[in-house]
């Protein structure tokens, strides 16, 4: 098990250096000139000589690169290019700060409803209230969050008034301050997360129900609770982690679009400013915390799935132990 | 800077158009009183919103290229302003005079003025905040406009008078003080006035956070009266859709330049007041003069001739514009020719046939959402040139990198100006040799007529020269100028004093 969970955090920063290079080439070896793509239509022939000085861009890319590298695993994450002599750390700091808050009440009650709806439309498949579930996460899954933001910001905001339609408030405010521009939100993000993982709970939930050893529960005289709480929700859920981390994984990007449409104050807004800004050092800092989150996602579910599944275990342990 | 988006010009931007008549010698405007009125209060809080058009760089230095719109107007005062109906009017200036020659002008400040931070407003003020524009390390988009004063020999011979001498004649000078980046700013305060933004305005800051919520309040000693608001936020929202969301639900109460796509949403809204005010901003076919075919001055009037323009405002627009004849000056400039140009396709085909393209003409025009209404136009305009026999190819380019790639690259694309005044914008675009001279058309009598006219001192024969300019660049330039666009905003009806082109944030104020 530990040389498991060991051996998948070296992959994963193995993973982690890969998307660093990604990113690093992406943003800065495009071809032409960055300071070229930076300047746009201002792009004088001094300005362009200044701005090629300040990156470095006589270096080659590979130098920069491990420069770069080295610094941010320092924790220099360097300075952005748009807003002057500010340092990107702590630029970003109340930034994730505020995107976890979201993210994480997002992410709690999404995966929570969902495993309920999941599992209770599987067990009652085709009653009305499967058909109800299963239409609507549907229909959450074909609308794009910026439609579903948009409206429920106009149903709540705009005509009802009930709630803030965006974020008027500073980035740096408090949770209590910041919590009812968090809510619609967060309910957008819900409605998305659980149309995809509701649909997943439920078919796995319907396989298991239908296994030979519910079948064999069932006969030798379990009673139904005791099916559903020790055989099917624990062999049914197993699947679906998987499910769930992705999703929860997508919140990283999902956000970036319920950001900008709510206006909040997270990450997700600053990468937009960020790259229609072309400040590529905030674009490249953005993308490893958004790689790192993913990244560490992926881990606590492929560790949870293994304790979760004896057969994996054993496997893993067997194979360890020769 | 060219295009950009529209906003920035609704009001302050362009260093204007709108009749500032006055003749240029000899007379002093009347001085104006400092009316500061005891008995008046400033109630509630306005709530504004900016478009975060910098990304959150936004600094309160009005003279840098990332200023922040619409704080600086809250916060500081320039030497003349624009009143509502568009006249120049003493600010902090009280009356000023030129030479005979139109080549040195004298201000006279007015008195009695100080900062936020108690420092009273003198001559030395003006200076450091012309400096402040020119330092060429600012980059200031101010530098280009006030190019024409030499800056070292810019005098105050007292605390209340200032002399600006001129590299050539401008009979139209104090316009050029219209430009945001002559917000005055105290003498010495440096990087400072990034974030303190001291000013003689009718504000004063409060909290600066262009992310979050930028706040002023008002400023009660304000020499032109207290100010009708005791507090104005600022909130930045990127978001277009977010803005006009924000409005509607009654958490701004002001949104300059919203899209006409947002008009019957807010027009539903019996609390809301929809502003169209007409523009100078316009949109263009750019047609690169020394280039086959547009190297013809026949085949350039043809491709002028097929648009069908009240058409295209009404589709293009739904008529949030105005008809413009192919040269850049709208009908709110003093200076304004109106050059009808009628749809006449027996004309443009005579014509085309004459230059060799009896048998039709097959051209590539570029184009890129960039600015909302150029796909539209450029569709439309294919459809209109179709029925004279013009194939006009559609190639659509990426925004982005759309302004090194494409513009005065291909020889006929799309482009976009804010309102600019007759005299910035002939120069500046339409002079032989001008950097951003799009057209590359080069025309000595034009270059002529442009010098005559800043030299000319009579306001009527001024007028007469550039007109004639306009007249000369519409029948034989490169550009194709359909319409210029209005500016839409929009307003809780609790809000008053909003509502004109020139408004005064601080006559702002809240009813109930």
């Amino acid at each position: 098990m530990a040389s498991y969970v060991f051996g998948r955090c070296f992959s994963a920063l193995v993973t982690l250096f890969v998307v660093a290079a990604i990113i690093f080439v992406a943003t800065e070896v495009l071809p032409g000139d960055v300071a070229t793509a930076v300047l746009g239509r201002d792009a004088t022939p001094k300005r362009l000589a200044a701005l090629r000085a300040q990156l470095q861009l006589d270096r080659p890319a590979s130098a920069r690169y491990m420069d770069w590298l080295y610094a941010f695993v320092q924790g220099d994450w360097g300075y952005s290019l748009a807003r002057p002599k500010q340092a990107i750390l702590p630029l970003i700091g109340e930034r994730v700060r505020n995107t976890l808050w979201l993210s994480g009440i997002a992410g709690v009650i999404g995966v929570l409803l969902s495993l309920l709806l999941g599992v209770v439309a599987g067990l009652k498949r085709n009653t009305w209230f499967d058909t109800l579930v299963s239409t609507l996460s549907l229909i959450g899954m074909s609308l794009p969050e910026f439609v579903i933001g948009s409206l429920l910001m106009l149903l709540f905001g705009v005509i009802w008034a009930l709630l803030p339609a965006v974020t008027i408030v500073q980035p740096q405010a408090t949770f209590t301050a910041l919590f009812p521009s968090m809510i619609l939100p967060a309910v957008t993000l819900v409605i998305v997360m659980v149309a995809y993982i509701l649909r997943m709970v439920r078919s796995s939930v319907i396989d298991v129900a239908h296994s030979d050893y519910v079948q064999m529960a069932y006969l030798k005289g379990v009673p139904h609770r005791r099916v559903v709480w020790h055989h099917i929700i624990p062999n049914a859920l197993i699947p679906t982690i998987n499910a769930i981390a992705l999703t929860v994984a997508w919140l990283i990007g999902g956000v970036v679009v319920v950001e900008t449409v709510f206006n909040f104050p997270g990450i997700g807004r600053l990468l937009t400013s960020a790259v229609s800004d072309r400040d590529l050092p905030l674009v490249q800092a953005l993308g490893l915390v958004g790689a790192v989150f993913y990244i560490g996602i992926n881990i606590v579910a492929d560790i949870a799935t293994l304790w979760l599944t004896p057969r994996l275990r054993t496997q893993y342990w067997r194979v360890a132990d020769e | 800077m060219p295009i950009q988006n529209r906003r920035q010009f609704l009001r302050l931007a362009a260093t204007l158009g709108v009749a500032g008549l006055y003749t240029a010698c000899g007379s002093a405007v009347p001085v104006a009183q400092n009316n500061v009125d005891a008995n008046k209060k400033s109630t509630g809080t306005l709530r504004l919103v900016h478009t975060l058009e910098w990304a959150g760089k936004e600094v309160l230095d009005p003279a840098s290229p990332v200023r922040f719109f619409p704080t600086i107007e809250l916060l500081y005062n320039r030497l003349v302003r624009m009143d509502e109906t568009g006249q120049l009017k003493p600010e902090l200036a009280e009356s000023w005079q030129a030479n005979e020659a139109a080549t040195e002008w004298t201000f006279t400040l007015r008195k009695n003025v100080t900062f936020h931070n108690g420092a009273p407003f003198t001559a030395k003020d003006v200076l450091y905040t012309l400096n402040n524009v020119m330092n060429p390390k600012l980059e200031s988009p101010g530098a280009a406009v006030l190019a024409l004063i030499k800056t070292a020999e810019v005098k105050a011979p007292d605390d209340h008078t200032v002399v600006f001498p001129l590299n050539q004649p401008h009979a139209d000078f104090p316009l050029l003080l219209l430009h945001y980046s002559m917000y005055i700013i105290p003498d010495g305060i440096g990087e400072a006035i990034n974030t303190t933004g001291v000013g003689t305005g009718p504000f004063s800051l409060k909290q600066f956070a262009p992310e979050g919520v930028t706040t002023v309040v008002a400023n009660p000693t304000y020499w032109d009266g207290a100010p009708g608001v005791a507090q104005v936020d600022i909130v930045g929202i990127a978001d277009a859709q977010g803005r006009i969301s924000a409005l509607l639900a009654d958490q701004v109460d002001y949104l300059e330049a919203t899209s006409p796509d947002s008009v019957a949403l807010i027009q539903q809204k019996p609390d809301y007041v929809l502003i169209n005010l007409p523009s100078g901003s316009w949109p263009v076919f750019v047609m690169n003069t020394t280039v086959a075919p547009f190297d013809d001055v026949r085949v350039r009037t043809a491709m002028k001739l097929v648009i069908d323009r009240d058409a295209m405002v009404k589709s293009v627009l739904r008529g949030y514009g105005k008809v413009a004849g192919d040269h850049p000056v709208w009908s709110g400039d003093q200076y304004y020719q109106d050059v009808p140009r009628p749809r006449d396709l027996a004309k443009a085909k005579a014509l085309l046939a004459e230059a060799g393209f009896a048998n039709g003409l097959e051209v590539t025009l570029y184009t890129s959402d960039i600015d909302v209404n150029m796909i539209p136009m450029t569709v439309l305009y294919k459809e209109m040139a179709a029925e004279a026999g013009i194939t006009v190819n559609i190639q659509q380019e990426a925004a982005d990198g759309y302004w090194n790639d494409i513009w005065m690259q291909k020889p006929f694309c799309c482009s976009s100006w804010g309102e600019r005044t007759a005299d910035q914008v002939l120069n500046e675009v339409y002079r032989s040799g001008a950097t951003w001279n799009e057209t590359f058309w080069s025309n000595p009598t034009f270059d002529g007529l442009l010098d005559q006219a800043r030299q000319q001192l009579d306001y009527a024969q001024r007028k007469a020269v550039y007109q004639q300019a306009q007249q000369l660049l519409s029948d034989e330039g490169g550009a194709i100028i359909p319409f210029f666009t209005d500016i839409l905003s929009a307003a809780h009806k609790r809000v008053k004093n909003i509502n004109t082109r020139y408004f005064d944030y601080a006559k702002v104020t809240l009813e109930g």
